[in-house]
């Protein structure tokens, strides 16, 4: 026969239903004996009952299931053998990363045409602004820090890249852009000796995702597009809604060292960082 | 030819026909796991999409909602190997005998706060002052249902270990609403992870 204290042990697993045939007929037998453990056990079932109704977790962000479900498709619709063996090898990181990442995406995208929404053509005008005056930059230089720092005073976010270069991009500068009431960053880098590459930054935004068009990578939606001969490459993270825009094929999709060469998350899209 | 990408859409419905359900539960698991929105994100998208091409190569999974959230807990393990260290370190956790707390008192305390409608919120603060692992016992036994043998599997350790967490996760559940309740100073989440042995 169990005593209270073996009793008070075997409290949980009985109310958890752990226990097997015999066991249980001994705790029924002894709380039938002993008003002590009996009430012991009926109250500790009310705070367990307590605990169930109260401490579900929130539910998960939208965002998140339209993550999931738009990186489901993509999966679903490439081809049977490439998924059989499961995930591309992760590309390793180094120089020829870059290249490498850039060259996937690139073969990914085939042709595009897409709706434009409103935050791309904003990246175009101001890159071609800025073709047209190089000197309409608030600051210039290649010193992160003291260009991030700049422009942080006017915008209403924080931004955030790689302090060391990557690869080929150097930074030219950068300026406050102003669209209706929100902000945006304009960062303008080059890429080579003559390639220039526009990113925009702005808080998260709704992005209105092509499904046709758009690319799973590695845990982000991108979403190309071609305006006027320039091509752009929009995504988002929790963080920031990004536009790349060059006028040189291929160029935006090397430019996306820019974003992910930086921030804790970043090893889901490591195939786009060098070395860091 | 037609019949092999035919098979295609279909199978991805059923799939996500099965495992959508527990999306909000394996963000939440994934928030303990991570400790921030950020991660748990990720971590969730890849345990879906890693789900997806295992469910094409080995169909029959007989319990989705448990499967999902070991792969999960693996793929955190793969992916945060620092962290993943001190997960395992589980081995030797040895039941400490704390004197037994009996609800009664607590329910006593707790019926006004009821009436109030703030037992919610009381029980998220005192949720998230505990340490990771008592909770992360509590949350997969008492919020989603699962048995003791399938929590080892989900947290890789030992039954025993499971059992020893559960109940010092559900006393020190009761411990904290009790102080809380009855007006004592509460104990701050990182006196509650001192005391907790590993
Ligand atoms: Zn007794």
């Amino acid at each position: 026969m169990y005593d209270c204290s073996t009793v008070i042990k075997l409290l949980h697993p009985y109310l958890d239903r752990e226990l097997d045939v015999k066991e249980s007929v001994r705790i029924q037998t002894h709380l039938r004996e002993c008003p002590y453990c009996r009430e012991m056990f009926s109250a500790e079932q009310v705070f367990q009952d307590l605990v169930r109704q109260n401490v579900a977790p929130p539910p998960a962000p939208e965002f998140a299931r339209r993550c999931v479900t738009a990186a489901l498709s993509r999966e679903s619709r490439r081809p049977r053998l490439q998924r059989l063996r499961g995930r591309p090898a992760r590309i390793a990181a180094g120089a020829g990363a870059v290249a490498a990442a850039a060259a996937l995406v690139i073969v990914l995208v085939g042709v595009f045409t897409t709706a434009v929404p409103g935050l791309v053509t904003l990246a175009v005008a101001q890159h071609r602004a800025y073709l047209d005056h190089p000197d309409s930059l608030e600051v210039t230089g290649g010193d992160v820090a003291v260009v991030a720092a700049r422009l942080e005073e006017r915008l209403h976010f924080k931004l955030r890249l790689p302090a060391e270069p990557v690869a080929d991009l150097r930074l030219i500068g950068g300026r406050v852009v102003e669209d209706g009431d929100r902000r945006a960053a304009h960062l303008v880098y080059r890429l080579g000796d003559r390639q220039t590459v526009s990113l925009l930054m702005t808080p998260p935004q709704e992005v209105r995702v092509s499904g046709r068009n758009a690319i799973a990578f590695k845990n982000i939606l991108f979403n190309p597009a071609d305006i006027a001969g320039y091509q752009t490459l929009q995504w988002s993270d929790r963080r920031h809604t990004y536009v790349l825009v060059s006028s040189e094929p291929g160029a935006v999709y090397q430019a996306c060292v820019i974003c992910h060469g930086s921030g804790q998350s970043r090893d889901a899209i490591a195939g786009f960082t060098s070395g860091t | 030819m037609l019949e092999f990408f035919g098979r295609e859409e279909p199978r991805k419905t059923e799939f996500e026909e099965l495992t959508l359900p527990y999306l909000d539960s394996l963000y939440g698991f994934a928030l303990v796991l991570t400790g921030n929105s950020d991660d748990a994100h990720d971590l969730v998208q890849d345990a879906y999409l890693r789900a997806y091409r295992f469910y094409h190569r080995y169909q029959p999974i007989t319990h989705y909602k448990a499967w999902l959230f070991t792969l999960t807990k693996n793929l955190f393990i793969n992916r945060y190997h620092q962290r993943a260290r001190e997960v395992s370190l589980t081995s030797l956790e040895i039941d400490d005998d704390a004197p037994y707390e009996s609800p009664r008192d607590l329910l006593v305390a707790a019926s006004g706060r009821h009436e109030k409608g703030l037992f919610r919120q009381d029980f998220d603060w005192a949720m998230a002052a505990m340490p990771e692992k008592l909770r992360l016992a509590v949350l997969l036994k008492d919020v989603e249902g699962f048995d003791y043998k399938e929590i080892a599997e989900i947290m890789g350790c030992p039954l025993g270990t499971v059992m020893s967490r559960l109940s010092r996760g559900r006393q020190l559940l009761k411990k904290s609403l009790k102080d809380y309740w009855v007006g004592a100073p509460p104990l701050r989440p990182a006196e509650h992870a001192r005391t907790e042995r590993v």
